[in-house]
């Protein structure tokens, strides 16, 4: 795991660890973070995500869609489940695989 | 919906050990966490695309997912906050999957709702809560009850139905305020709320008159919470039928 994304793991699991720009820099040290890092760290989540070049699109958006199914079409979703089919035909233990929703 | 501190260790077991998991998370630095926890994680990113009809997104969504699970892998997707809540895509595909055949369940999660309440304090119990995404409140007729409590997700987002602006326009919130303006005084305090992502930054949480609304700076993350406008008034009549049983 990346040392600023374990360390920031570590600030959201440790009730005892303190989020200041004295303990930023001392954690920093032990983590063995460069100094544009901790420099990024102590700015906060937005200078860092510049710094680890992260997607910075990101879309965090999910809406109640029930009401857009006059312009959807679900025959993209049935062409599917139609290549798929030789594959799940020959093969009952497909059926044994699960889907996971976290 | 904070790095590190909100996901269960039932859901981390689940992103470890699946074949391929797809992720819909809120920042840049929560999906390099993810990456770390699985050899192949996918992000869902790529699916939204200005202009694009919100419908079409998530169909897709549903459809790379259950593509994977037809291979006969085991499939995890990984989205933020609580994974059924304002969320199409992850029930669509756990439905679909069932209706396959295929076993599919969904593990609960810290939503931003939750986060609400305790960053603010606020206890839905107290005088009951109406919640409604921004543009569905906008778009429907709703019966607004102003003795409690009502919570307006996605205000950043108030009118925008394909994604084509990524900020509440100035005049859509006009709209906005135009509804609510019948129920609440234009002075009326309400709180532009947003969750912390990760332990580096604090919530946000921005009090201003209802009226100022349209001139608010909003993100997408930011959630509109007005609180009571008027007091709860006992519905005597069926106070008295309920003391007539006893």
């Amino acid at each position: 795991m990346s040392k600023v994304i374990e360390l920031i793991e570590k600030l959201g699991q440790d009730s005892t660890l303190e989020v200041s720009e004295a303990s930023l820099k001392e954690m920093s040290e032990v983590f063995e973070l460069s100094s544009e890092e901790e420099q990024a760290l102590i700015l906060g989540s937005d200078e860092l995500e510049k710094i680890m070049q992260t997607n910075p699109n990101i879309m965090a958006v999910f809406f109640p869609a029930e009401d857009d199914d006059s312009e959807g079409d679900d025959s993209e979703g049935d062409d599917s489940e139609g290549d798929d089919s030789d594959e799940q035909g020959e093969n009952e233990e497909s059926k044994l695989q699960y889907l996971h929703i976290a | 919906m904070k790095l590190g501190a909100h996901i269960s260790p039932i859901s981390r077991s689940y992103i470890e050990n699946a074949d391929v998991v797809f992720m819909g998370v809120s920042s840049g630095l929560v999906e390099l966490w993810i990456q770390e926890m699985n050899g192949d994680v996918r992000s869902l990113q790529p699916y939204y695309q200005e202009g694009k009809s919100r419908l079409k997104t998530y169909k897709e969504m549903v459809k790379v997912m259950l593509d994977e699970v037809r291979k006969g892998k085991k499939v995890c997707g990984a989205f933020y906050g609580h994974p059924g809540v304002f969320a199409w895509a992850p029930h669509k595909a756990i439905e679909q999957a069932k209706a396959e055949g295929f076993k599919a369940h969904m593990e609960p999660g810290i939503s931003a709702e939750d986060c609400l309440y305790a960053d603010l304090g606020i206890d839905p119990g107290t005088y009951g809560c109406q919640h409604y995404e921004a543009t569905q409140f906008l778009l429907y007729k709703k019966r607004i009850e102003s003795t409690a409590y009502l919570i307006l997700w996605q205000i950043g987002l108030t009118g925008d139905l394909d994604l084509t602006q990524n900020n509440a326009k100035k005049d859509y919130l006009e709209v906005l305020l135009d509804l609510l303006v019948k129920d609440y005084r234009p002075e009326h305090e309400v709180i532009i709320y947003s969750a912390s992502l990760t332990a580096l930054n604090n919530f946000s949480e921005r009090k201003v008159p209802l009226m100022s609304l349209p001139n608010e700076k909003l993100s997408m993350n930011d959630t509109l919470v007005i609180p009571p406008a008027k007091k709860m008034l006992r519905n005597e009549l069926f106070v008295t039928k309920l003391n007539e049983i006893v």
